[in-house]
C-alpha cells in the first residue's frame, strides 16, 4: 500500500499547505492550472507514448452507447466509497483475467487507471495471479496497462472482453512484443459473457498479430464483432461512478 | 434609420453569397482621402470592383495558441507541437493528445503558436532525450528511468520537483541557453515551414506570461517579421535574472528588438480579468505612477486586446455595466489566475476593456496620451495545440478538458484555501481574431492589427463592419456596397473622428452577415464610452440595427429575439433572427466637447453551448447551473472621437 497514489496525495497535501503549487506555482511552470494528478496524468502522455489516447477511446466508446460514462464526481470522496468499488472492481478484473486463461501465463504486469491515476499489480506467481491494488507503480519488467475505470468494471461484471477493450484502444499495452503476445493470448476473452466462448480473431492469432505492431498500439488486427452493451441499472443512473468499477 | 432582413426567399441567396464572399464583405479596405479622390476622377468601369485598394475580406484566425513546447501544456501531455499545430489550423484533419481525430469546420486563415517563453520546449526535449537535458545528471536520470520502466517513478520525481521548486536549475530553459536557443529556433523554424502568403499565415510568436501573486499580466508578442530577423533574438521571459514581470521591461524588449534588426512586433495583453485589478492601472504600475511615457509606450506596443478566450471574455463585467443586459458573457469572476486571491468588487473596473477604454479618455487628458486605445480581437489560449474553439467542435483548453463524458464534472482551478472554485463546465468556446487585410500574408495582417482594424468573434465568423464618419446617410445602408461608401465617407474600426465639423454629429456605417454556417443575427449594438466636462466617465448601448419587427420599449431596449434550442437535443433552427443586420446610426446624444469611443457588438441568437453537445452526444446530465446555451458575438475595435 501506500506508493503512487498516496505519494501523490501526500505531495498534494503538501502543496496546499505550503501553497507550493496551488497557490505560488513555481517558476517552471506558467500558468499555474495544475494539480499533481492531473500533471501525473499528462506527463503518462510522454512517459507512455499516447497513454492518453485510452481517454479518447473511452470517449468514443461512451458517445457510442457501448460503454457507461464514468461521471466524475467532484464532492469530497469523504468515506473512501468510491476507492472501495474501484478496488474492488480491480480485483474482480483480475479475477476475470485468471478465470479466462486455459493457462496462466508467467507474466506480471501492472496497470494504472488514468482517471485516478490508480496503479495496481498483477503478480503471477504458481499459476495465479495476485493483485494488489494501490501500489506505487510498476516494476520495471512489467507489461504496463493502461485503461480507465469504466473499462474495468464493464470487464468485471463481464460485459466486456479484454482482446475487444485492446482493439478498441480503452486498453493500451505497453512492453516487449512477447509480453504483449503473451497477454493478449492468455486473456483477451476475460470479461466476456462466456469465458473463452469470443468469436475468432479475423487472422486468427491475436498473438502473431502483435509483432508486427508498434510497441504502444492497440492490436488493430484484431477484430472481434463489437456489441452494444445492453443498457443496465447503472448505465442510466446519474453520479458517482454509477456504472463504475464495483457497483455491479 | 433601420434596415433589416429577416431570414426567407433570400436566405439561400445570401447564403451562397457569404460563402463566397458577400459584396459588402469584398470591398474594404483603407481608402485615403487621395486615393478616394483619384478613383472619383477615373472613368468608371462597368465592373464595380476596379480599382480597389482596400481590403477585401476579414481573415480569420487564432492569435493565441499553447502547443507541446509550452511548459503547462507539456505537463498536461499535450503532445501537439507547433508544426502540427499549424497543420491543423490550416484546415488539416489530425489526432489530439488524447487520440481523437479532429478537424475545423473550415480552415483558418492564420496562426500564432505562442508558446509560453519561460522553459519553452523542455518536455518534449526531456522526454526525445536531448543531448542539452541529458547534460545535467537529474535530466539524465529521469531519463534513464523513463528508459528502464520507471517512467511513473520519474512522473513523480518531476512533479515532487516541481512542487518543492527543486527543479535543477541547469535543466531550466533560460535564453542563451543551447536547449532554449533550440527550441525558439524550432518554433521558428514551424512557422516558417507552414507559412503559405496568399493561403495560410503562420507568424512567429510567443506569449510572455507575468504572473506574479497569480495575477495574469500576460502578453502575447507577434513578429511581422521573417526567421531572418526573428530568428536574431531570444523570447522575453519573465524571471531573473534573464528577464522581468514588469510589461515596461517586455516593451522595452520589444524596442531593442526593433532597433536591432530593423522588424517589428507587437504584443497583445490577455485576461485582464484574471489580473486582479492591475491589468489596466489608472494610477500606477509596479510601484510607479503612471505618467506620458507610460501612457505613450504603453499604446505603441499594445495595439490589441484579447477581449475574449477560453477563460472568459473581458469585454464588460455586470457589475461595471448594470444597463447592459448583455454584459453578463462566459464571466470569470472569482478571483486571479490561480485563485489564489479572491476577487474583490473594486478590482473590477481595472480588468475589463470597456472600462479600460473609459478610463484611457481619462488618462489622456490627464497624461496627454491614451494608454488605453487599443482594439479588439480574439483568440483561444488552448493548450492543446487546437485551436477548436467552435461550440460543436471544442476540443478544450487543455488535454484533460479534451471531449469527454467527464469534462463537464471536473474542477479547473479549486483552491480550497481561498475558495476560488472554477468548473471546467465553465471553460468558454471562445474565440477568433477577425482581421481586414488586403491579402493573407504575415505583412498584410500584421499591418491590420497594427492600425487595429480588427474585431473579436467569440469563435462564429460572422463578417462585421464599422464605420464612422460625419456624412452617412440612411439611403447608405441600401448600397450593397457599403465598404465602397464606408471608406470614402469615413474611417473603418480601429480609426479616429477628430474635431467635428460645425453642426455635425458622428454617424455611423454598420454592417454584419451571419457566419455563413451558423446562426442567424439578433442584433447590432452600439457601445459608446465618453468623458464628461467634470472628468466622469459613462457609457451606454444602444440598439442599432436588429431582427424582425420588435418595437424598442420604453427604456429603448428592443425586446429578446427568443430561443429555439433545444438544449437535450443541442439543436436549433434559424427561423428567428436575420442572416444579416445594416443600418447607419447617428449618436442621439453627442457633445462636441467630449472625447468618446464607439464599438460595435454583434449579437447571434442563441445557439447551443459546447456542454449542451456534450451533453448530448455522451449521454451525461450536466451539473446544476451549468450554462447550456450561448449568444456568440463579436466586438469590433473602437472608433474615437476626439475634440
Amino acid at each position: 500500500m501506500g506508493g503512487y497514489w498516496q505519494r501523490l496525495q501526500a505531495v498534494s497535501r503538501l502543496s496546499i499547505a505550503t501553497g507550493l503549487i496551488l497557490v505560488s506555482p513555481p517558476t517552471v511552470l506558467a500558468c499555474g492550472y495544475h494539480d499533481d494528478v492531473s500533471m501525473a496524468r499528462g506527463m503518462m502522455n510522454w512517459v507512455y507514448p499516447d497513454a492518453l489516447h485510452v481517454l479518447g477511446a473511452i470517449s468514443t466508446a461512451v458517445a457510442e452507447r457501448r460503454l457507461p460514462p464514468s461521471v466524475n464526481n467532484t464532492a469530497p470522496d469523504l468515506f473512501g466509497s468510491r476507492y472501495r468499488r474501484t478496488a474492488e472492481a480491480l480485483g474482480r478484473f483480475g479475477e476475470a483475467l485468471g478465470e479466462s486463461a486455459d493457462r496462466m501465463p508467467a507474466l506480471s504486469f501492472s496497470i494504472v487507471l488514468l482517471e485516478p491515476m490508480l496503479w495496481t499489480r498483477y503478480g503471477a506467481a504458481g499459476g495465479k495471479l495476485r493483485t494488489q491494488v494501490h501500489v506505487a507503480g510498476p516494476e520495471a519488467s512489467d507489461l504496463v496497462l493502461v485503461s480507465g475505470e469504466a473499462v474495468i468494471g464493464e470487464i468485471a461484471a463481464r460485459r466486456l472482453a479484454t482482446g475487444e477493450a485492446i482493439e478498441r484502444g480503452l486498453i493500451r499495452l505497453y512492453g516487449s512484443e512477447s509480453q504483449k503476445a503473451a497477454f493478449v493470448g492468455a486473456f483477451r476473452s476475460a470479461g466476456s459473457a462466456r469465458p473463452g466462448t469470443m468469436k475468432p480473431t479475423a487472422s486468427g492469432h491475436a498473438a502473431q498479430s502483435v509483432a508486427g505492431m508498434e510497441a504502444a498500439m492497440p492490436l488493430q488486427s484484431i477484430s472481434i464483432t463489437a456489441r452494444p452493451i445492453p443498457p443496465s441499472t447503472a448505465f442510466e443512473a446519474e453520479g458517482v461512478l454509477a456504472c463504475g468499477p464495483g457497483h455491479h | 434609420m433601420i434596415r433589416t432582413s429577416r431570414h426567407g426567399a433570400r436566405l439561400a441567396a445570401l447564403l451562397a453569397s457569404a460563402v463566397a464572399l458577400p459584396a459588402f464583405a469584398q470591398d474594404t479596405g483603407t481608402l485615403d482621402q487621395k486615393k478616394a479622390e483619384e478613383a472619383q476622377r477615373r472613368p468608371p468601369a462597368y465592373s464595380p470592383y476596379v480599382g480597389r485598394d482596400f481590403p477585401t475580406r476579414p481573415f480569420f484566425g487564432d492569435t493565441h495558441l499553447h502547443t507541446s513546447f509550452s511548459m503547462d501544456a507539456g505537463a498536461f501531455g499535450a503532445r501537439i507541437d507547433p508544426r502540427e499545430a499549424y497543420r491543423f489550423a490550416r484546415g488539416d484533419e489530425v489526432t489530439s493528445s488524447t487520440g481523437q481525430p479532429v478537424k475545423l469546420s473550415r480552415p483558418l486563415d492564420f496562426l500564432v503558436v505562442a508558446d509560453h517563453s519561460d522553459n519553452m520546449g523542455f518536455f518534449p526535449d526531456l522526454f526525445a532525450g536531448k543531448p542539452e537535458v541529458l547534460a545535467d545528471p537529474t535530466g539524465r536520470q529521469w531519463y534513464d528511468m523513463i528508459q528502464s520502466g520507471k517512467g511513473a517513478d520519474a512522473a513523480i520525481a518531476i512533479i515532487v520537483a516541481f512542487s518543492h521548486a527543486t527543479f535543477p536549475k541547469d535543466l531550466m530553459y533560460f535564453p542563451g541557453t543551447p536547449a532554449y536557443h533550440s527550441a525558439w529556433k524550432a518554433t521558428i523554424d514551424a512557422a516558417e515551414e507552414y507559412n503559405d502568403p496568399g493561403r495560410f499565415t503562420a507568424f512567429i510568436g510567443y506569449e510572455w506570461t507575468s504572473n506574479t501573486d497569480g495575477n495574469n499580466l500576460h502578453r502575447n508578442v507577434i513578429f511581422r517579421d521573417n526567421a531572418d530577423k526573428a530568428s536574431q533574438v531570444e523570447p522575453f521571459t519573465v524571471y531573473a535574472p534573464y528577464g522581468s514581470d514588469n510589461p515596461v521591461e517586455l516593451w522595452k524588449w520589444m524596442q531593442a528588438y526593433e532597433t536591432k534588426t530593423g522588424g517589428n512586433v507587437l504584443a497583445i495583453a490577455h485576461n485582464g480579468n484574471l489580473s486582479n485589478g492591475l491589468m489596466f492601472p489608472v494610477v500606477e504600475a509596479f510601484g510607479k505612477e503612471l505618467d506620458r511615457e507610460y501612457a505613450e509606450t504603453r499604446a505603441k506596443w499594445e495595439r490589441l486586446y484579447e477581449t475574449t478566450q477560453t477563460k472568459g471574455t473581458g469585454e464588460a463585467h455586470p457589475f461595471l455595466s448594470p444597463n447592459d443586459e448583455f454584459a453578463a458573457f462566459e464571466i470569470w469572476d472569482k478571483g486571479n489566475l490561480d485563485g489564489s486571491v479572491a476577487k474583490k468588487k473594486e478590482m473590477l473596473e481595472f480588468e475589463y476593456a470597456r472600462s479600460a477604454l473609459k478610463n484611457g479618455l481619462k488618462l489622456e487628458k490627464e497624461l496627454g496620451t491614451n494608454p488605453y486605445k487599443f482594439g479588439l480581437i480574439g483568440s483561444s489560449d488552448a493548450h492543446n495545440g487546437l485551436a477548436a474553439m467552435e461550440e460543436d467542435n471544442f476540443f478544450g483548453k487543455t488535454v484533460p478538458q479534451e471531449p469527454s463524458p467527464r469534462r463537464m464534472m471536473e474542477a479547473f482551478i479549486d483552491n480550497t484555501k481561498t475558495g476560488v472554485k472554477i468548473m471546467d463546465w465553465e471553460v468558454s468556446a471562445s474565440g477568433y481574431a477577425a482581421v481586414w487585410a488586403r491579402e493573407n500574408t504575415r505583412e498584410s495582417l500584421w499591418d491590420a492589427m497594427e492600425r487595429k482594424e480588427t474585431y473579436a468573434t467569440t469563435g462564429p465568423r460572422m463578417i462585421v463592419r464599422f464605420f464612422g464618419g460625419w456624412d452617412f446617410e440612411t439611403r447608405d445602408a441600401e448600397d450593397r456596397l457599403p465598404a465602397n461608401i464606408g471608406y470614402s465617407k469615413g474611417v473603418p474600426m480601429g480609426g479616429d473622428l477628430r474635431r467635428a465639423p460645425g453642426g455635425k454629429v458622428p454617424t455611423f456605417l454598420v454592417a454584419a452577415l451571419k457566419d455563413p454556417i451558423g446562426a442567424n443575427l439578433d442584433r447590432y449594438q452600439m457601445v459608446k464610452g465618453w468623458l464628461d466636462k467634470d472628468g466622469n466617465v459613462h457609457e451606454k448601448v444602444y440598439d442599432v440595427a436588429w431582427s424582425g419587427d420588435r418595437q424598442p420599449g420604453s427604456d429603448g431596449k428592443v425586446p429578446s429575439v427568443g430561443n429555439t434550442v433545444d438544449e437535450a437535443n443541442a439543436t436549433w433552427t434559424n427561423t428567428i433572427g436575420a442572416p444579416e443586420l445594416i443600418a447607419v446610426w447617428k449618436d442621439p446624444e453627442f457633445d462636441p466637447t467630449q472625447p468618446a469611443f464607439y464599438y460595435g457588438r454583434v449579437i447571434e441568437i442563441p445557439t447551443p453551448r459546447w456542454t449542451a453537445y456534450d451533453g448530448q452526444r455522451f449521454g451525461v446530465k450536466p451539473l446544476p447551473g451549468t450554462t447550456m446555451t450561448v449568444a456568440e458575438r463579436a466586438y469590433t475595435s473602437p472608433i474615437w472621437y476626439t475634440p
